[in-house]
């Protein structure tokens, strides 16, 4: 059942949007981000959603499968829309009992519940489209010009790439240990909050020592294969840009103007 | 004297002594490797064995330029290990795979994680994609190269640390104990590919503790309280059955039933120290009536 688990929420596919350089996709979330908060108006909002869906549905991953993932995010969505509502001040447009709702306050926390949304739905559709390897490779490149001022782009990189590695290793380990406490008559699932708190020290522990302890046999590993940081290292699949990497740049372009023109 | 140049590895009184750390500073913790001599030749099938605590994995990581000698020489390829500058070449040259096969494999993709090692030494994207693939077919695990590890069996999962040091273009595969922790299928699997190479042209030493994958080498060393104990040809160092037992060794169960075969008055040969072998044996005996 552990073993099955998959690794972030890759969605597999071939579509045009997985094919993109991974640095293109992280670049055009980014800008997608900048430019949510650049719209002002309804036309704006509904030029930028347009765009995603259009994403989406090039993507071919199923809406299903975004929304599951976004599920919990959708309680803090719905706080910051009722806060919103509530406490900004302006012209009264109806009340319950204390609260009140303002022309002002309703805009603004619809605007606001908007731009959450598409926010976090494109954001997951970059990893819901890009292999957690892909987005490790495409972080290292782009911050490779950084390290001339003394970031550690690579160093960063290869530790993402192994705690992805092992996320699945230590999920085992745990499930072993727990099993063995369970077996000498430990209770995880019963009591107060605080004795179940309780109750998983003596889970990490054990789970903090033999992380050590792979941490200090994968170092060994990576030794012998001639590990020396990242100078003078090459890439099996060096990243390329290509045309279709050119086409989403101009896309985006094009919507970045047309939210700047009509939207702002 | 055994020939230097056909010579991958050469020890000459190699001593290696774990340093302890307590309250009161740093103490000697005895001698892991005490003073070893040997050599093993170029596209030979070696096999360690001893008891836990003989010094055979501390062996193996000297071998790998893991750990260095702190008496005595060691050379592989020529190069003394202690020299830095011959350090990456040595740790090309001699690859080694370990034990544990979840704690070596670093990539979240199968074949990422066999190209980890040409990367690290600078090898062109292209030249890398062919000795993975080459490396992957070798361990007869091409299918499944866009896997994640994690989706593996254990045996699986050694498979692919093994085409990791394939794709290095090592000289000599150092094997730490591969098959300790896999299940008798995996185990075979992984013994059964050390065979391929070493037939293809690989120098393979197999440290274990199984004797009887060491029955299947062309050489067996016996490791004990960090000295060579016995040296030879499987059937010649399985044949001492009474110092096996002085060790606390097993005995392969081939050679336990020839024993019991010859006490019993059937002439069996003593070459005969692999089950493979000695099934053929009895069957040649009795089909001829």
């Amino acid at each position: 059942m552990i073993r099955d688990i998959t690794l972030g929420q890759y969605f597999q596919g071939n579509s045009p949007i997985h094919r993109l350089d991974p640095r293109t996709k992280i670049i055009a979330t980014i800008l997608y981000i900048v430019i949510l908060f650049v719209a002002q108006n309804a036309l704006g909002m509904a030029i930028a959603a347009a765009a995603l869906i259009t994403v989406v549905a090039m993507s071919k991953v199923p809406v299903s499968f975004i929304l599951r993932g976004v599920k919990p995010i959708f309680i803090i969505i719905i706080f910051t829309f009722l806060l919103n509502l509530f406490m900004i001040p302006g012209e009264p447009l109806c009340s319950i009992g204390p609260l009140t709702i303002t022309h002002e306050s309703l805009r603004r926390a619809s605007f606001l519940a908007t731009r959450l949304i598409l926010l976090i739905f494109g954001a997951s559709l970059l990893t819901l489209t890009t292999k957690p390897i892909g987005l490790t490779d495409g972080i290292e490149k782009m911050l490779s010009p950084l390290r001339k001022i003394g970031v550690p782009a690579h160093e960063i990189a290869m530790m993402m790439t192994i705690a992805l590695r092992f996320i699945p290793t230590l999920l085992e380990e745990t499930d072993k240990i727990m099993k063995a406490q369970q077996a000498r008559g430990a209770d995880f699932e019963t009591g107060s909050l605080l004795k179940r708190a309780k109750s998983l020290i003596p889970i990490m522990v054990p789970l903090f020592i033999s992380s050590f302890r792979i941490a200090q046999d994968l170092a060994m590993a990576m030794e012998a294969r001639c590990y020396r940081g990242g100078e003078g290292r090459t890439r099996m699949n060096a990243m390329q840009m290509g045309r279709l990497d050119a086409a989403a740049f101009a896309a985006q372009a094009v919507f970045a103007a047309l939210i700047i023109v009509i939207g702002h | 004297m055994a020939n230097l140049e056909s010579d991958i590895i050469r020890a000459e009184e190699l001593t290696f002594e774990y340093l302890t750390e307590d309250g009161g500073g740093l103490h000697h913790g005895g001698r892991a490797i005490d003073g070893v001599t040997f050599s093993v030749q170029k596209g030979s099938f070696t096999a360690i064995i001893g008891s836990n605590g003989s010094g055979k994995s501390t062996l193996a990581k000297n071998m790998n330029a893991l750990l260095f000698p702190t008496g005595g020489k060691l050379y592989v390829d020529g190069h003394d290990t202690t020299v830095e500058e011959f350090l990456w070449e040595i740790r090309r040259c001699a690859a080694m795979v370990f034990q544990n096969p979840d704690n070596q494999l670093v990539s979240t993709i199968v074949e990422d994680d066999v190209a980890f090692g040409p990367e690290n030494l600078g090898i062109t994207p292209g030249k890398i994609r062919d000795r993975v693939d080459d490396a992957l077919r070798a361990v007869g695990m091409y299918e499944f190269r866009k896997k994640a590890p994690h989706m593996l069996s254990g045996g699986q999962k050694q498979r692919i640390a093994i085409a990791g040091a394939i794709a290095m273009h090592p000289d000599v595969i150092i094997m730490d104990e591969p098959t300790a922790m896999l299940d008798p299928k995996g185990r075979r699997a992984v013994l059964e590919i050390a065979h391929t190479l070493n037939r293809r042209g690989m120098t393979i030493i197999l440290i274990t503790h199984f004797m009887e994958e060491a029955a299947s080498a062309d050489r067996v060393i016996i490791m004990e309280k960090g000295k060579i104990a016995m040296d030879g040809t499987p059937s010649e160092v399985f044949s001492d059955v009474e110092r096996l037992r002085e060790m606390s060794l097993d005995i392969p169960v081939a050679v336990d039933i020839a024993k019991r075969m010859r006490d019993a008055g059937i002439d069996v040969p003593k070459e005969i120290v692999t089950e493979e072998a000695l099934s053929d044996f009895i069957a040649g005996k009795y089909d001829k009536g």
